[in-house]
């Protein structure tokens, strides 16, 4: 007798909609990654940006929300007609000055009034004026570092495969003057055909099932 | 003008991108002078010269390393001779990349985008070499790490209190920032160079630096925040860095050096040589690879009119120098300057002001900025002007001490010769490898800028309204090949 | 049109009120001037200080949006010519600095000068027809420049007249040649000198920034006071005011940053003619003055500023903008005042009311200047739509 207990993961909504998510199936206590849809998705191909906003702003009325849209270029507008609004980046960068601010100061005062205090040319231990430049220089490094790092990990990146390099449209015209739009086939209101008539709807130039391998 | 809506909107302002550029071209052309399989003799020359320069520097390390900084022309009262003289040559040169692309990106000028990618890698290599100097001036640069806060069995820990930690930690920053800053713009780049490359080996190496880089719309929200959000922490960062490397000198007493304009002085003087770099590399590179069209003479003459205005901070901070040593009556500080301008190296300052002050004027007229050969000569006069005026900094106010008797000369060796011009060699072999395995312009930004010049084509919504942003490039006139009425925004649906 | 006449009916009031306000406060000057002169020369010179920085500072937009270009200066710039335009009238209010020269300077007392004696260079500097041929340069200078660029009533109204443009970049850039040269040395003139022994070669630039912080809040506060009016002329008003709260965060990190740089410098060097200038500002009381600037001139508004939310609502950026004036006031305090009283904390009521006084009738002189130069934007304020005016 088999107990399958499926498991899926919990995420925010934002990294759902992009993130690779298979199923995870155990099997008596085994772990296997089994995707539980035929394919990926459906990947429309557009040629104007405009027509890729326009779609997904369409798409996203229609209710579906693992919808996501590629561009070789930023285009405005195009993660709002997703409905995505907020970015919680600049809250980390915020986060990380501080960090980087006070962490820097308080590992001048400790050495140099704490732990190792010396008589510099008769100035105070604690010479805040001469540990501003570098209080300030860690500042910038830390939420510096917070920026990209953050940037990737809210991202998902690195993640070399995808399975929408499958379709070589993709993988060779993503990232030169073509447009994209997919919705993930795990969407809770993916039909396999309604969908791809919603799709075709949009008048792409082309529409894809991305495969899983 | 507004008769012909239906041509190219891009003459109404001198162009940032010459019209008739697609999606597809810009891609093509840009990224097949890096996956190309051929080499031209050209780049193997430049490259080769570049690499006698490096074996000379490492020939110049190895031999400091077994017999210690006396090599070298320093003495007491020159403590300080060209090691430092060139550090600050060079960390002023590495200040334009991060310049353009911060502060730039931050005022919304368009004009950027085809250079900054350029004169970020340009910052990077400018640090790296920069960075050596005060390494190998330590005497035991194997050593280096003890300027690393960390807990040492010794017990030691550093002296905070001394700008030449502030300037280890600031250049170290710098160079982590500007890496970041420059990987980070990279990275949609390297996602259409490993999708464009046919052979394996690139494809892979591309992969692995693009990260998985699929340009989805999410992704590109929050590059977009973290690029500002970095150019915002850059552009304080990159006016630290100069005034702390000018804290080096002003917070001592030494006259000369103890000046409170130092600063905002040295942060104009690294803005002016980098400007300068990015003309002298830019005008040849330009020509060589035919990128007229994105390296238009617009970028030439803004860049010009910023080095000009940094030029004449610059002057204002001699004068500002003078003004008080005379003001002051103080005996040493006038002394500084008489010794200055008659003393044993007065031939060095006269040329500093003919090179820093008296040329660059030139670029008052429009006719010289358009004229990439005018530009590029003074852009070469520049370099040494600056390099010149660290000469005097360091060395001039060094050599004669408050006492008579520590006077002194300084003269350099072979060996400072041979580490300055293996930095220089350095540099241009880094360069040249970046121009063959890197897209020297962001591959991205240029289509942003080919949709832009559609949409105005096709008279739908304007993304910048070209009508309240007097354009940079307009305000020294128009281009040749435009006519003022052809300045005119377009009339709008 | 309709939007228009309350504005106009509400800076004629304010006018009145900046007039009434101007008349009493002088008046209970002349009134100090009977009680004690040597104060009223010297809150004179404090109280006149702001209103120079703000028109200085906004002459200096003005060049700086002409080299530059850029939607907040076109929405600004009617802001900027008239205040630019008050440089006649701050002229004529500087004859009582003249008149109070001994007073003020200590360089200009003989009996301060006989014993401290000054050395030969700054004898050929401190004398008072120097100073006062100088002076007169230097608003001649300002004035000119003034004049030439503001000349037009109609302001630009958000269109680009070619030939305007080219000429006035050409006036501005060499302007802004001169506006450094003339600021720095009407600053070491007119402050640094406060203090004869005292030499910074960064105190220029420090006076330069804080005119451009001045000038930088003052438009920033009108732009937000009448947002529809001054940035009508923008696609979107909003961000408008939100480069203005970025340009203006800028200047205030630019005077920190010139302010601490020298700071640092002499206090790490630590020599007795610098260091005395900072030991009497940092006692006796003045040193908290200087936190609260610090927190309020610096802290505060530069936090503040970060955020899009405030930028971009008038009513906050108003408060900032306010803020940062009122600051600027204490740091001029801070700058002048010490060099008076010595290590010791002072304050007279005639310090606070010359700066109402010469405000009051600057702010008439200036919503004068500015009425004009609103007219144009009347035919646009009507209109909800905000529709750029493109045909030229």
């Amino acid at each position: 007798m088999h107990r399958l207990r499926r498991t899926v993961r919990q995420s925010r909504p934002d990294a759902i909609q992009e993130n690779f998510n298979p199923s995870i199936v155990r099997i008596q206590g085994f772990q296997a990654v089994v995707p539980l849809q035929p394919y990926f998705g459906l990947l429309a191909e557009f040629t104007e940006p405009e027509d890729l906003v326009a779609a997904a702003r369409t798409v996203h009325e229609q209710g579906y929300v693992r919808v996501e849209a590629y561009s070789p270029y930023p285009v405005e507008g195009l993660s709002e007609s997703l409905g995505f609004t907020r970015s919680r980046l600049p809250l980390l960068v915020l986060i990380g000055a501080f960090l980087g601010g006070i962490g820097g100061y308080c590992l001048q005062y400790w050495v140099a009034a704490v732990e190792y205090p010396l008589n510099i040319g008769g100035r105070p231990l604690n010479s805040w004026p001469a540990f501003i430049p570098i209080t300030f220089e860690c500042t910038i490094l830390v939420a510096a570092l917070f920026a990209v790092l953050g940037m990737l990990a809210l991202n998902g990146l690195p993640q070399p495969h995808h399975p929408l390099f499958n379709v070589p449209e993709f993988a060779n015209y993503a990232s030169t003057d073509r447009f994209f739009l997919v919705i993930r086939a795990d969407d809770p209101q993916f039909h396999e055909t309604r969908t791809r008539e919603l799709l075709e709807s949009l008048k792409p130039m082309a529409i894809y099932e991305v495969p899983w391998v | 003008m507004s008769q012909q809506p239906e041509q190219h909107h891009e003459i109404h302002r001198p162009p940032v991108l010459r019209p008739g550029h697609s999606l597809l071209s810009v891609t093509e052309k840009i990224s097949t002078i890096v996956l190309t399989r051929h080499t031209s003799t050209g780049w193997w020359i430049g490259f080769i010269v570049g690499f006698i320069g490096v074996m000379l520097l490492l020939l110049g390390i190895t031999y400091l390393f077994i017999a210690g900084i006396g090599i070298w022309g320093l003495n007491i009262p020159v403590a300080w001779g060209f090691a430092i003289v060139n550090f600050v040559w060079w960390i002023g040169i590495g200040h334009a990349g991060t310049l353009i692309s911060a502060i730039l990106l931050l005022l919304k000028q368009q004009w950027r985008t085809s250079i900054n990618r350029f004169a970020e890698a340009m910052t990077i290599f400018a640090v790296a070499c920069a960075g050596l100097f005060p390494l190998l001036h330590l005497g035991r640069p194997q050593f280096f790490y003890f300027l690393v806060p960390y807990p040492a069995t010794t017990g030691v820990w550093p002296q905070f209190r001394s700008p030449l930690m502030w300037d280890f930690f600031a250049v170290a920053t710098y160079f982590t920032v500007s890496l970041l800053f420059w990987y980070m713009g990279l990275i949609p780049d390297f996602a259409t160079l490993r999708d464009r490359a046919h052979r394996w080996g690139a494809k892979v190496i591309y992969g692995i630096l693009a990260m998985g880089w699929r340009g989805s719309s999410r992704h590109w929200r929050r590059y977009q925040d973290a690029y500002l959000l970095l150019a915002g922490l850059a552009t304080p960062l990159v006016v630290s860095v100069h005034t702390i490397v000018s804290f080096d000198f002003a917070v001592g007493i030494v006259p000369g050096w103890h000046e409170t304009i130092f600063p905002p002085y040295f942060v104009a003087g690294a803005i002016y040589s980098g400007f300068a770099m990015v003309f002298t590399l830019a005008i040849p590179l330009r020509a060589a690879y035919g990128l007229q069209d994105f390296i238009t003479d617009r970028h030439l003459d803004n860049s010009a009119k910023v080095m000009l205005a940094s030029g004449l901070v610059v002057a204002y901070g001699y004068l500002m120098e003078a003004f008080m040593a005379w003001y002051s009556g103080h005996a040493f500080e006038t002394y500084v300057f008489t010794n200055r301008f008659t003393g044993p190296y007065a031939p060095a300052y006269w040329s500093l002001i003919v090179c820093n002050i008296v040329i660059p004027q030139a670029l008052w007229f429009r006719r010289v900025r358009r004229t990439p050969i005018a530009l590029f000569f003074i852009s070469l006069v520049i370099n040494v002007g600056m390099w010149l005026e660290r000469f005097i900094i360091v060395v001039v106010s060094l050599h004669r001490d408050h006492l008579p008797s520590s006077w002194g000369m300084y003269s350099p060796t072979f060996w400072d010769w041979a580490l300055y011009l293996g930095t220089i060699g350095l540099f241009v072999s880094l360069l040249f490898l970046f121009i063959r395995f890197l897209p020297m312009i962001s591959i991205a930004e240029m289509r942003e800028l080919v949709e832009e010049h559609d949409q105005e084509g096709h008279g739908q919504q304007h993304a910048a309204p070209p009508l309240h942003e007097p354009p940079v490039g307009q305000e020294g006139g128009t281009p040749p090949d435009a006519s003022p009425e052809e300045d005119r925004p377009p009339e709008s649906s | 049109m309709t939007r228009f006449e309350p504005v106009d009916h509400a800076l004629r009031r304010t006018s009145t009120v900046a007039l009434t306000v101007g008349v009493v406060g002088l008046a209970l000057a002349v009134i100090g001037w009977f009680i004690d002169r040597e104060t009223f020369y010297r809150a004179w010179l404090f109280g006149y200080l702001p209103w120079w920085q703000i028109a200085l500072g906004s002459l200096g937009l003005a060049m700086l949006y002409h080299l530059a270009g850029g939607q907040w200066g076109t929405a600004t710039r009617p802001i900027f010519d008239a205040a630019a335009r008050t440089l006649p009238l701050l002229a004529l209010l500087f004859v009582p600095v003249i008149l109070g020269l001994r007073s003020i300077y200590p360089w200009a007392d003989p009996a301060w000068v006989s014993a401290y004696p000054l050395n030969e260079s700054r004898r050929v500097y401190y004398n008072e027809p120097f100073f006062v041929g100088r002076t007169v340069a230097y608003f001649v200078i300002w004035i000119a420049f003034a004049m030439v660029l503001s000349w037009r009533t109609v302001s630009d109204r958000g269109r680009i007249n070619t030939a305007e443009h080219q000429r006035l970049s050409k006036v501005a850039a060499g302007g802004m040649v001169a506006l450094v040269l003339t600021v720095t040395y009407a600053a070491l003139d007119w402050l640094m000198s406060l203090d004869p022994f005292f030499k910074s070669t960064m105190f220029g630039g420090i006076i330069l920034a804080g005119a451009g912080v001045a000038g930088m809040a003052f438009s920033a506060l009108l732009a937000a006071t009448l947002p529809r009016q001054i940035t009508v002329v923008a696609e979107e008003p909003a961000w408008v005011l939100n480069d203005l709260g970025n340009l203006l965060l800028a200047f205030v990190m630019v005077w920190t940053y010139l302010m601490f740089g020298q700071f640092l410098i002499i206090w790490m060097g630590n020599l007795p003619d610098e260091v005395v200038w900072y030991q009497e500002r940092q006692s006796g009381g003045w040193e908290a003055l200087i936190v609260v600037v610090l927190l309020f001139h610096f802290a505060l508004p530069v936090f503040l500023l970060l955020f899009r939310d405030i930028k971009q609502a008038p009513r906050r950026l108003m408060i900032v903008a306010l803020l940062v004036l009122l600051m600027r006031l204490a740091g001029d305090y801070w700058t002048v005042a010490p060099s008076w009283y010595g290590p010791k904390f002072g304050l007279n009521w005639l310090y606070l009311v010359t700066p109402l006084g010469i405000g009051g009738l600057w702010l008439a002189e200036f919503i004068r200047n500015l009425r004009p130069r609103l007219e144009p934007f009347r035919n646009y304020a009507g209109a909800d739509a905000i529709e750029p005016p493109l045909q030229s």
